[in-house]
């Protein structure tokens, strides 16, 4: 978390987002399966995803997002807001994968008295590949 | 099979403006949006700490912000011998496999242990592009999810693409 208050007129395009790296384990994909209610064993049956083609298990899409909101909150700390995240996942990420997300600002503007900056946003794997590319809008005091 | 042959049917066309509606029953609780909150490794204390969340601007514990669009919310829709929810978009075979195509999310409110939430879900558009391997059929889908106040809580705009079995 950012303790310190991010203000609006901290920020300027070109800057970066503190980076969030997360490694992903089964364990954490069986966690996030059972707290999403989401069973595809694409997710947490190793003989499953194997069957079906794949190294191993595929780690959910929308965990990538979840992924990069958090960077983005932990961010803009708790007097900020999040808007929108738009995000494509381009390949698969699997377990022991180790998924950086990372972002910069692209532009910044004021609107009916609210404070917008807007974000590149994406998600690079260990081979720095990049697995995710998105977008976001949130809002500084 | 023959490459060229127009696979958006009648039958995908129909599918739409279809809307499905799922309600929820129960409040989300505090519980649930913790287990969230540890499953992705989300450690803000609004999620998981009461004492803290109340002095916070939000009053109170709220959910990350992509639990309102990542969680199953009607926990009665029925799941498939794979482990998938059967009321998901499908579409007739031999397009059996779903990619991903995108995601778009607008939060709209902060989800609280009290929400009650429901969603309903619009396809938007079905249409086909010609993949390196064969034809794709793009489904864009657009779900609304509200509390029971019928406030609105956010918008996930999806895009999923099917491909042959």
């Amino acid at each position: 978390m950012n303790s310190k208050k991010l203000l609006f007129d901290d920020v300027s395009i070109g800057d970066k987002i503190p980076s969030l790296v997360e490694k992903v384990t089964l364990l954490q994909l069986v966690m996030y399966s059972a707290a999403s209610w989401n069973f595809y064993r694409l997710h947490w049956d190793r003989e499953f995803a194997r069957n079906k083609g794949f190294r191993d298990v595929n780690v959910h899409g929308p965990l990538l997002g979840a992924f990069l909101s958090q960077m983005l909150v932990n961010w803009i700390g708790e007097s900020g807001t999040l808007k929108k995240l738009k995000y494509r996942n381009r390949s698969m990420c699997f377990p022991n994968d180790t998924l950086t997300c990372k972002g910069k600002v692209t532009n910044k503007y004021s609107k009916k008295g609210e404070n917008f900056i807007e974000c590149e946003v994406w998600i690079e794997s260990q081979k720095a590949e990049k697995t995710t590319l998105g977008e976001a809008t949130l809002t500084l005091p | 099979m023959d490459e060229n042959r127009i696979f958006v049917t009648d039958e995908m066309k129909a599918m739409i403006g279809q809307e499905a509606v799922f309600r929820g029953v129960d409040e989300i609780g505090k519980g649930a949006i913790k287990k969230f909150a540890l499953a992705v490794g989300d450690l803000n204390p609004l999620y998981i700490d009461e004492e803290y969340a109340k002095k916070s601007r939000y009053g109170g514990i709220i959910a990350p912000p992509t639990f309102v669009f990542d969680v199953v919310h009607d926990k009665k829709t029925k799941i498939g011998e794979d482990g998938r929810g059967l009321a998901r978009i499908r579409l007739p075979p031999p397009f059996g496999r779903i990619l991903r195509g995108g995601n778009e999310y607008e939060f709209l409110k902060p989800v609280r242990p009290e929400d009650i939430i429901s969603s309903r879900r619009k396809i938007i558009d079905i249409y086909e592009k010609q993949g390196r391997s064969g034809k794709l059929i793009f489904v864009i889908s657009e779900t609304t999810y509200t509390n029971q106040r019928k406030e609105v809580l956010g918008i996930n705009r999806e895009t999923l693409i099917f491909l042959r079995e």
